[in-house]
């Protein structure tokens, strides 16, 4: 008899661990709905970022059927308050999930998953470094050696190495066609780091990742002290002349977070702990690591070492 | 003049001041060991070296003190406070910082924020607490010893 209960109950519980699992949502998507509640970001925002979120599988949500059944296309009234009432934790997550289904089931949300071949398509590889999520790249595309680059935006040596000894690197290796020069992130400096990153790539979106990246490394003022902030990053793309409605969208859905997570992994893979660090990859995938902020020099004499193995 | 605490002073120089260079990435081991400071730096690397002889000096005149004259270990402590103070400022982000974090988590972030937005003020109340702690033993050994450094020289 006890053995019955037992299984039963270990069945009851798998099953309600599943039904939990298959609704996961990261608690900070409750900011978001707040924010829609509140009307601090607009219903189009809104609809853009659920879908984001659903399609790269940041917010589960259970299989939904297409059974439209009104109309427009507006979202009602409920469903907002619905989501105001969860960002305050006034309704459970299954709640603003069946909101989230309604959207889904009258096409008001679109759910179409980028296939998994075009997301392998995109991954592009330079020795074993993945840099498909690479803000930008500096240089020509038949430079015979790729230098990588990986940093924190709060990282002080990190800021002054870009401002005191990167125009050097470009000017003798990058624009002479030597090297190509990539920019990974490894935010390892808490929050504003993270955030930090995100902003370069929303920057990029409007193809001034470069620019962004310089306010960045200009304005660098410590770790976690506001500098870095999600007002302060908006007011350096507002002073380099960006979107910045465009751009304080993409940082409040965390647009880029995947990428900078990616880019992360592949530090850590390749042994990166702290920053900056460098690898000098040549075109037979032989790699060289520099770690620290080393002058240009350091950089000619490990490719002159490379070209001449 | 003793040969063995001059000594012991310039080891404790040199056994603290390479390691805060490997730390604050002045000096650098991979991929080839070399030795870098930038004009952009020089004021962080100077406060180093002035740390790390401070601290020699005032260890060696410490423990003299201690070994010979059974003076209390209160000085030793405070040039000790001076020297760990210099030497974590702006540890962030090459080694202790990371370090610190991996194995302190969130309390590590904390620790390293604060060492490196606090930086040169630590830097500064490091060296005033060395050179207090120096004139203090100076003066403690003018006393006790009953010398005048002043009289001899002449």
């Amino acid at each position: 008899m006890y053995a019955i209960l037992l299984v039963s109950a270990f069945i009851l519980f798998g099953m309600s661990s599943q039904s939990v699992s298959a609704q996961e949502i990261p608690s900070w998507i409750k900011n978001t709905a707040g924010w829609w509640a509140e009307d601090r970001i607009n219903e189009n925002d809104f609809v853009k970022g659920i879908e984001y979120l659903i399609q790269n599988e940041i917010l589960k949500i259970p299989q939904t059927q297409i059974s439209k059944t009104q109309e427009s296309n507006d979202i009602p009234p409920w469903i907002k308050n619905t989501a105001g009432w969860w960002a305050r934790n006034q309704i459970s997550d299954t709640d603003f999930v069946n909101g989230i289904q309604y959207l889904i089931s009258q096409e008001i949300v679109s759910v179409t998953n980028p296939s998994q071949e075009l997301r392998e398509s995109t991954i592009q590889k330079i020795g074993t470094f993945d840099i498909s999520k690479a803000g930008s790249v500096e240089g020509y595309d038949d430079a015979a050696f790729t230098i990588i680059m990986f940093s924190d935006y709060q990282c002080e040596k990190c800021a002054l190495w870009f401002q005191h000894e990167k125009n050097l690197l470009t000017e003798e290796l990058i624009d002479s066609g030597k090297a190509r020069f990539y920019h990974l992130d490894f935010p390892f400096l808490g929050g504003d780091s993270f955030l930090a990153s995100e902003a370069s790539h929303c920057a990029n979106d409007q193809n001034r990742y470069a620019d962004y990246q310089k306010i960045l490394y200009e304005k660098q003022n410590g770790i976690n002290n506001g500098w870095a902030s999600h007002d302060s990053l908006v007011g350096y793309a507002a002073d380099i002349g960006l979107d910045t409605k465009q751009f304080d969208s993409c940082i409040l859905w965390d647009k880029y977070k995947l990428h900078v997570q990616h880019n992360k992994e592949v530090g850590s893979f390749h042994g990166v702990v702290g920053t900056p660090v460098f690898f000098i990859i040549n075109s037979d995938d032989t790699t060289k690591k520099i770690t620290g902020p080393q002058p240009p020099m350091i950089f000619q004499k490990v490719i002159n070492d490379l070209e001449s193995n | 003049m003793n040969i063995r605490y001059i000594f012991l002073a310039i080891v404790i120089f040199f056994s603290l001041c390479l390691p805060l260079l490997a730390v604050t990435e002045f000096l650098f081991l991979e991929p080839y060991v070399f030795f870098y400071v930038p004009i952009y730096q020089l004021p962080n690397f100077l406060s180093i070296v002035i740390i790390s002889a401070l601290t020699g000096l005032v260890l060696s005149m410490s423990v003299y003190r201690i070994r010979f004259l059974q003076a209390s270990t209160k000085k030793l402590r405070s040039g000790l406070l001076g020297s760990i103070l210099g030497a974590g400022a702006g540890a962030c982000c090459g080694g202790v910082g990371v370090a610190l974090i991996s194995i302190f988590g969130t309390v590590g972030i904390a620790a390293t924020t604060f060492l490196t937005n606090l930086e040169i003020p630590l830097r500064l109340i490091s060296i005033g607490i060395l050179i207090f702690t120096y004139l203090m033993i100076i003066k403690d050994l003018n006393r006790e010893c009953n010398l005048n450094f002043d009289v001899k020289e002449r």
